[in-house]
């Protein structure tokens, strides 16, 4: 962390800040747009910045379209739904993965791979068929279900790969002590991959609340739509392109994300590496 | 090992009891006797006071407890999964055209009109023809219309006023022929340097409209929007291929654009911005600018040919599901509230959507209306194919492609005859 | 360290663990409750994911359009045989192939030389690297929807930018509405949304690489070019492998930015292959032909991963 006016310093500094003016821009852009008055952002010539700040939009956003407010609970609770579903089971599915053998522990693993490497949307299909037979499109459940599944290869692989590492002696040492299978995973094993889970969490949350395609095709309406999906609606809707609630509402909606990804940004790293060397 | 065995049985438990309550939750929104729920596309939910037709629907029938909810637009998908298995999220289904409605039709999932809905209080002869028939599907009818609209050209009359298309009575004068529609928008055309400020016309070409906006087009230069002797739509006359070339050429030379292939309200959007001179759409733009810019600014001017040839109507329309059991509370609810007069008006005046009932013209005086009204009453309708969305979406293309110069004019029309010939073309119905 | 390397010697382990099921052995008993374990997961991909796959390949050989067949006709490769003749399709099938080479070269040379500039460590790296990975964490159906008004030809910003910011004028663009370059912008909103990915990828292969083989190309006399040249490009193999196969996969799923911002449009220049299918399935009902051009992007996806492991295995 050193700063000397090299020629090659220089050229490193001045590619990295465009660079970021570049990728920062459409943030600064939306954020600035929420906060403008109507009259700067349908003015003649385009402002940048605002020169009159206003919370107008936030106002009206939260407090007169019914829809957000709904697609944000929509969101935050299909993410929690899934995630609570994912950990549960990738760490279970993991664990009898990574530590103990079993038949067919191959063909499981061959076709872990494969779904992972096939489009989603040929599941999309029959999944629409299937949750339509049980009554359930457009609503959270028909979010959930896909959601923790779509998520669970990626996840069990991680959680596989961390149970693997726990040195044997730990686990043997439990069961020398007469802890049952489940005891050690609770007591023994789980505490020590902790730092996976927090990597899975990480990831599946991203996935999950941004996610599209599945949204967009097993929702209808707003009683289960989460933002990604119910945002674009609000657009089409929109008789002329209401920037300044539009940009609000995306404001608002990529706040969590943000968030999660600063507080873990450590765990985030983690996976996307993790993640890309087992896919 | 116990421990395990019980972890186990309880990770599935919970999985299935998630799973119930969940259902149960989300479920609870279905029918129940006396329970009046109509299903709407956000946008009509603004458009026409259904909110307030509820309402009022419950001061009547105080029995009926009446809802409105909103879906989103015209996802036939999910109507057809649901009533297929029996089920229904709402009795009254507000959206689209008869192309949405025959998809409910081969397995007899919604109610046929005819039996018991036309009665003295509103029978036939009160719809204005072309929007009942936008219903009617063999025969039968199995949608009714809710409100309706007509393709034409919304134009800026100060615009006009400057450029001298306006006559010694400040009326627009109709462009007769497409190349005097060309003049026009060579004339409105404003340039700044190679920067186009304002364009002449703004055509809608994008997925929603490609359709209505050619066989409108057609129907006003050959009378049919058919090829001779069939029930094709025409991709092979010389008119056909004037037509696509005017576009083309407009496009060319900056007299209209591409926008709309990305955004298909851009032409809308930027009509409001004062960008636009002539916007060839759904006539109830009308209302929309009308509102924003000030009355004196907007006039209409219909597409050439469909003053004595006719446009094309289309309509936002209701049915009923068969699995509803509030049946005859959903016929009631439409006759009473949805046809009354009030509301027509009021979307009309409001957002210039059309009264579907001739009496409800009544009283409407301004001339736009009369003249709106006269080209209703001889407008003509798309055809209904059981593939129609698949040649919607190959018009949308084809017609892009062939616009935008990257494949001549020939190839578009030769590849949207291979298209017409190709898909199904029967209503799909035995 | 024998014991270690084979835990799960019953015998010695069953005489120290008393238990009530004493009669099975303990590997039985390990095996039996790991299923156990196994079991909820393995349900959850078995329906939404092993059994989904089996039925889109039995639909594939089917015609089966949703809202009027009552039921799936078995038709044989009819669906297969008819993707040659589609034009549509052979439309969809280039621009996958367009995107991809676009993409793929883009996204792996640009992540390369930003990681590489990060990997420098000079003050600031961090809220840099932030920067780039930022797009990431956003949803891209709203990347896609602000971008659609960033690139719009009268009121979007980068014309703006471009017109009254810089002195480039010239270079405004109808950039989605233009044939010419809406692909080339979806491209670039791409690299926007994914580049952060692949610059982490490569920052943990640039780590990966040991301090002292700099060192030494160093006593060598080698300068930072040569270093570079010699030492961090070659030592990054495994890296590649990895950030390729990654970008083809993506390359071959791309469908929520076009989606989003062109669906398919203008004409066919931005419909690939996911959107293809998307309209085939949920927009004409044509489930059987959808499934069918699902199954063949998953071959085509698998093909490539196949050749990823047989480079993988090779090196």
């Amino acid at each position: 962390m050193k700063f000397k006016p090299s020629f090659s310093n220089i050229i490193t500094y001045v590619v990295l800040i465009s660079l970021t003016l570049v990728f920062l821009a459409p943030f600064v852009w939306t954020v600035f747009t929420s906060v403008k008055p109507d009259s700067e952002i349908y003015s003649q010539t385009i402002r940048l910045f605002p020169t009159k700040l206003t919370l107008t939009h936030y106002e009206r956003v939260i407090n007169k379209m019914q829809d957000f407010p709904k697609f944000f609970f929509n969101t935050v609770s299909i993410t929690f739904w899934t995630l609570l579903l994912i950990v549960l089971l990738a760490t279970t599915s993991g664990y009898t993965f990574g530590v103990i053998p079993f038949k067919g522990h191959k063909l499981f693993l061959a076709f872990i791979l494969l779904v992972l490497t096939l489009p989603y949307a040929l599941y999309l299909i029959p999944v629409y068929l299937m949750l339509d037979s049980i009554n359930v499109i457009n609503t959270h459940l028909a979010l959930i279900l896909p959601y923790a599944a779509l998520n669970l290869p990626m996840s069990i692989l991680i959680m596989r790969g961390s149970f693997k590492r726990i040195p044997k002696e730990l686990e043997e040492a439990s069961i020398i002590d007469g802890c049952s299978i489940f005891q050690t995973w609770w007591h023994v094993m789980l505490p020590v991959v902790k730092p996976s889970v927090a990597v899975v969490i990480v990831l599946a949350f991203i996935n999950v609340w941004g996610e599209f395609m599945y949204g967009r095709t097993l929702t209808n309406s707003p009683d289960a739509q989460t933002l990604a999906i119910g945002i674009t609606f609000l657009r089409d809707e929109a008789a002329s392109w209401q920037f300044g609630p539009l940009s609000t509402a995306i404001t608002l909606s990529i706040i969590p994300p943000f968030i999660i990804f600063v507080a873990m940004q450590k765990y985030f790293v983690k996976g996307i590496i993790e993640g890309a060397l087992k896919g | 090992m116990k421990k395990m065995w019980i972890l186990s049985i309880v990770t599935l438990l919970m999985v299935l009891t998630a799973s119930v309550v969940f259902a149960g939750a989300q479920a609870e929104a279905k029918v129940e006797s006396g329970e009046l729920t109509v299903g709407a596309q956000a946008w009509m939910l603004e458009k026409f006071k259904l909110d307030d037709a509820a309402k009022k629907f419950m001061v009547d029938h105080p029995q009926i407890n009446t809802k409105v909810t909103k879906v989103e637009h015209a996802d036939t998908t999910s109507y057809i999964l649901q009533w297929s298995s029996g089920k229904t999220s709402v009795d009254i289904a507000i959206g689209g055209s008869r192309e949405q409605a025959v998809q409910y039709v081969p397995r007899d999932l919604v109610i046929d009109f005819d039996k018991g809905f036309f009665d003295d209080t509103l029978r036939r002869e009160d719809f204005i023809p072309a929007f009942l028939e936008l219903g009617n599907i063999e025969g039968k009818q199995y949608m009714i219309p809710m409100m309706g609209e007509v393709m034409y050209i919304v134009v800026r009359k100060d615009y006009m006023r400057e450029a001298g298309l306006v006559d010694a009575n400040d009326k627009v004068i109709p462009a007769k022929t497409w190349d005097e529609l060309y003049e026009y928008a060579k004339k409105l055309t404003k340039k700044d340097g190679n920067t186009i400020t304002r364009l002449g016309l703004g055509i809608d070409w994008g997925y929603d409209f490609i359709h209505y906006t050619y066989l409108a087009c057609l129907q006003g230069l050959n009378g049919t929007i058919y090829e001779k002797g069939t029930n094709k739509i025409d991709f092979t006359s010389a008119n056909a291929k004037k037509l696509v070339e005017v576009w083309a050429k407009l496009v060319k030379d900056g007299y209209s654009t591409k926008d709309v292939f990305a955004d298909t309200n851009a032409a809308r959007t930027n009509f409001k911005s004062g960008n636009v001179a002539m916007h060839l759409t759904a006539h109830s733009r009308l209302n929309e600018y009308a509102d924003l810019l000030g009355k004196d600014k907007i006039s209409i001017m219909p597409i050439p040919g469909t003053a004595q040839n006719g446009s094309v109507a289309f309509i936002h329309g209701m049915t009923i599901p068969k699995v509803s059991e509030n049946q005859e509370a959903a016929k009631m609810f439409i006759k009473e509230r949805l046809m009354d007069k009030d509301y027509q008006v009021w979307s009309l005046e409001k957002y210039g959507k059309l009264p579907v009932l001739s009496r409800n013209f009544e009283g409407v005086d301004s001339p736009e209306w009369q003249e709106i009204l006269a080209a209703v009453q001889i407008a003509k309708t798309a055809p209904l194919y059981k593939d129609f969305a698949k040649l919607q979406k190959d018009m949308q293309i084809e017609f892009q492609n062939g616009i935008s110069g990257l494949q001549p004019v020939e190839v578009t029309l030769a590849n949207l005859k291979k298209s017409i010939d190709t898909i199904d073309i029967t209503t799909g119905l035995k | 360290m024998d014991v270690v390397k084979r835990p799960y010697n019953s015998a010695s382990l069953e005489k120290v663990s008393p238990s009530l099921f004493s009669g099975i052995p303990m590997r039985k008993r390990r095996e039996l409750g790991g299923m156990l374990f196994l079991l909820p997961g393995f349900i959850f991909i078995f329906l939404f994911m092993i059994f989904p796959v089996f039925r889109s390949l039995y639909l594939s050989f089917t015609e089966y359009n949703f809202a009027f067949d009552p039921k799936p006709v078995f038709v044989g490769l009819d669906n297969y045989r008819n993707v040659f003749s589609d034009r549509y399709f052979l439309a969809s099938f280039k621009n996958t192939v367009v995107y991809s080479l676009l993409f793929f070269p883009s996204i792996m040379l640009l992540s390369l030389t930003i990681a590489l500039l990060l990997n420098r460590e000079l003050r600031g790296t961090g809220f840099f690297r932030t920067s780039v990975f930022l797009p990431v964490v956003v949803p891209i159906s709203l990347s896609g929807i602000v971008f659609q008004w960033i690139l719009n030809d009268n009121f979007g910003l980068m014309n703006f930018v471009l017109r009254d910011v810089l002195p480039l004028g010239f270079l405004t663009q109808d950039w989605l509405a233009d044939p010419n370059w809406a692909m080339l912008s979806i491209v670039g909103v791409s690299l926007w949304k994914f580049l952060g990915i692949e610059v982490i990828l490569f920052l943990a292969g640039l780590q990966a690489i040991p301090k002292d083989l700099y060192e030494a190309a160093k006593v060598d006399g080698a300068n930072s070019w040569q270093s570079l040249i010699h030492i961090t490009l070659p030592n990054l193999k495994e890296t590649y492998i990895i950030t390729g196969i990654w970008a083809i996969i993506v390359s071959v799923k791309v469908f929520e930015l076009p989606f989003i911002m062109t669906q398919g449009g203008p004409g066919t220049s931005t419909l690939v292959l996911y959107q293809y299918m998307w309209n085939t399935a949920f927009m004409f009902y044509d489930m059987g032909y959808a499934s069918a051009i699902g199954f063949i992007m998953g071959i085509i996806i698998l093909l490539l991963a196949f050749l990823n492991l047989r480079i993988n295995k090779e090196s």
